[in-house]
């Protein structure tokens, strides 16, 4: 009973989260992320897949790739909460999708409509020979 | 017999919103929303911000920025929606 109040009090919730690096994440992990994301050019991490999206940030990601026409690796974090929870660390972003290009974040659905509105999005694609 | 009173546990918008307009990072800020659009559950914001901390930073610099001021409250939502503008 007590158990169940204090793992309910948003209180006790932050006090398990503390404030920590992506250099905090344990070095095999790490490596372990820096693989996928090395994976291809583009890389996103979706809640689901492209064909199963399990989020509706996940499902306008994967839907502004296709209206891009872009070719893109992905990666159903889902399948791993080990790296699920170690790349919101490693990449200092709290949410889901992530977009990374040629090993670099840049950004959730968000930051990536955003840039696509702004013009930037596409403009960066073509600089990289992506577009 | 014993009767637990349900905790208050839900983030509200009014705590998301004053936890932006009174954080150091962001100042000076010019404009904060925050809307619940989960029907008052506290699981799903949308929210805005104006601030001049954004000059010179990068889209997904500024998202970080709010990221970091929200850092306890993100993990007690479902999911958020973020809008940065420069003043």
């Amino acid at each position: 009973m007590l158990r169940r109040i204090f793992a309910s009090s948003p209180a006790f919730l932050r006090c398990t989260l503390p404030n920590r690096a992506p250099d905090q994440v344990k070095p095999e992990l790490a490596a372990a992320i820096r693989r996928i994301i090395a994976e291809d050019r583009i890389v996103i991490f979706l809640t689901g897949t492209p064909q199963e999206p399990r989020c509706g940030f996940t499902v306008k990601m994967v839907d502004m790739m296709h209206q891009l026409g872009v070719k893109y690796s992905f990666y159903n974090i889902l399948e791993d909460d080990e790296v699920c929870e170690g790349l919101k660390i490693y990449s200092d972003w709290p949410t889901y999708p992530q977009l990374y290009i040629d090993g670099d974040l840049v950004g959730g659905y968000d930051v990536c409509k955003g840039m696509l509105l702004s013009g930037q999005l596409t403009k960066l694609l073509k600089e990289k020979d992506l577009l | 017999m014993f009767r637990m009173t349900r905790l208050r546990m839900a983030i509200t918008a009014a705590d998301i919103e004053a936890k932006l307009r009174n954080s150091e990072k962001l100042k000076p800020v010019h404009g904060v929303k925050v809307v619940d659009v989960s029907g008052g559950c506290g699981s799903f914001f949308n929210i805005t911000v104006t601030s001049a901390a954004f000059r010179d930073r990068s889209l997904v610099q500024q998202h970080r920025l709010v990221n970091e001021v929200l850092k306890g409250e993100i993990p007690l939502i479902h999911g958020f929606s973020l809008t940065t503008k420069v003043e």
